[in-house]
């Protein structure tokens, strides 16, 4: 155990989080899992709500007592929500909805990444999971769109804040890709199909597509590459109409 | 070792260069066929470190797209993945600014024109001969450059020429799509033995020594294995969701700029 490299993987019950977890773990890596529910893995898991700021020392405590400190760190947790539909005014997400959006996408998984600042390992790496949201327009969802292009501001700047300890960040932008979150829109055929044809390949990404990048930015064959962003998806953002 | 390459041939143009033979060394290790391609013979010495019989090399006209599609179909390999990857380029201006019409014709030649055959040559052979792209996973990378995305003091014309290439790319992605993927890589200050850091660690040491501390947040020039290690990352089934984008590997340089 002491030989394996230990990856946080934070929003790890479902969807793209599980199948990172799962891959990692597949990869031989000690994979902490954090999710306020427990996935179906054989991992060590701390249960935390991103929210909850009080929980996060208490979880950087854990990770001091079972491990050296961590070489990597999986930032997927986030949430998606429409506009509620009480306001007749106006499409758009409420200043409430909005900053709920922002609470979690951002500022809490800021407040966590500076909780475990420091018992992050030298050459260790993180991961941020953004979203091609961060860099065009979708409808109704003007929140999760800020939160994401905030995302990666985040991952460039602690590119260059954390260099001197050769940690290295980089941020992943998905397209659609089936999960949990996207679940409304794959399951109507109309939706699942219009997004199939704004990308290259045709088609929706499968989680399991997503994990590629995430092991090879964690891993030394990345060594140079930092304060970027990969896009995976499909080829939507080069397709255009 | 990763053995998920067997399936593959990959054809690496420019690949004499220092670059260009780490990225055969690496395929090689995993198993795939590499072709290498060339314009000139000045660099065959380096072949002596790649012996090995997964290795076979031709002389091509970049310039000549009917010559480039002609290789294509005459060595690619039946039932394999075929896939280029290119590293064909240079930075290289001789004079000062604004430079000579014919000096600029060089840069666009070599940074974008060979490019453009390249890409264009193989993607349209695969698209006829579905044969030689075994599962529709051919994948094919070129080489950009972060000059193309911030300024690093880089001739005027060899920036644009980079950033018609990455055009490129994205408008291939759309013409080969769902087939074949393309993507394009941007380095930031590679060491080459024979490349500009090179010659300036040798000529100018403070100087790089002074831009490395103040520009590159990991604090150290980019290796030929960092650019390899991307290309098969972009070349695997690993990457099978990526097609039409640039992906920068610069230690941080443009994060910070």
């Amino acid at each position: 155990m002491i030989d394996k490299k230990t990856v946080l993987v934070v929003g790890s019950s479902k969807g793209i989080g599980f199948e990172i977890a799962k891959s990692l773990l597949n990869e031989g890596f000690n994979v902490i899992a954090v999710s306020r529910t427990k996935p179906d893995l054989k991992c060590d898991f701390f249960k935390l709500d991103i929210n909850n700021k009080k929980l996060h020392s208490e979880l950087k405590k854990h990770i001091k007592m079972k491990y050296a400190g961590l070489d990597g760190l999986v930032m997927v947790a986030g949430i998606s929500t429409p506009p509620s539909k009480n306001n007749e005014f106006s499409k758009l997400q409420s200043p409430y909805e909005f900053n709920e959006i922002l609470q979690t996408n951002l500022n809490s998984i800021y407040s966590l990444v500076f909780e475990l600042e420091d018992i992050l390992l030298l050459n260790s790496s993180i991961v941020f999971i953004s979203s091609i949201g961060a860099h065009m327009a979708f409808p109704y969802n003007t929140a999760y769109q800020a939160s994401k292009a905030g995302l990666e501001a985040i991952s460039r700047s602690l590119a260059y804040e954390l260099s001197p300890k050769n940690i290295r960040s980089n941020s992943i932008a998905l397209g659609y890709f089936k999960t949990d979150m996207t679940k409304i829109s794959y399951d109507n055929e109309v939706l699942k199909n219009e997004r199939s044809h704004r990308t290259l390949l045709g088609r929706w990404g499968m989680p399991e597509e997503a994990v590629g990048a995430v092991n090879f930015l964690l891993s030394d064959k990345s060594s140079y590459v930092t304060g970027s962003t990969i896009t995976i998806d499909g080829g939507w953002l080069s397709k255009g109409l | 070792m990763n053995k998920s390459l067997s399936d593959m041939h990959v054809f690496i143009a420019g690949g004499l260069g220092e670059i260009g033979m780490q990225t055969s060394l690496e395929l090689i290790q995993n198993e795939a066929k590499v072709t290498i391609l060339h314009s000139s013979d000045k660099n065959l010495g380096n072949l002596k470190f790649l012996k090995n019989d997964n290795i076979n090399l031709i002389k091509v006209n970049y310039l000549n797209y009917e010559n480039l599609y002609d290789v294509f179909l005459k060595n690619a390999q039946k039932g394999k993945v075929n896939s280029l990857i290119s590293a064909v380029g240079t930075g290289k201006a001789n004079g000062i600014y604004p430079y000579t019409n014919e000096e600029v014709r060089k840069l666009w030649d070599l940074n974008f024109f060979a490019n453009r055959n390249l890409a264009i040559a193989i993607t349209e052979f695969l698209l006829k001969k579905k044969e030689y792209n075994l599962d529709y996973k051919s994948s094919h990378i070129l080489t950009s450059s972060i000059a193309s995305q911030i300024n690093v003091s880089a001739p005027i014309d060899y920036v644009t020429s980079k950033a018609a290439l990455e055009s490129l790319v994205k408008s291939l992605s759309y013409q080969v799509s769902p087939f074949q993927r393309i993507n394009s890589v941007s380095p930031g200050h590679i060491y080459t033995k024979h490349g500009v850091w090179g010659r300036n660690s040798i000529k100018k040491p403070k100087f790089v020594k002074n831009m490395i501390n103040d520009k590159i947040p990991l604090n150290r020039l980019g290796t030929t294995d960092d650019i390899a290690q991307l290309f098969l990352f972009l070349l695997s089934g690993k990457s099978s969701y990526i097609t039409g984008t640039n992906i920068i590997c610069d230690g941080g340089l443009k994060a910070k700029t």
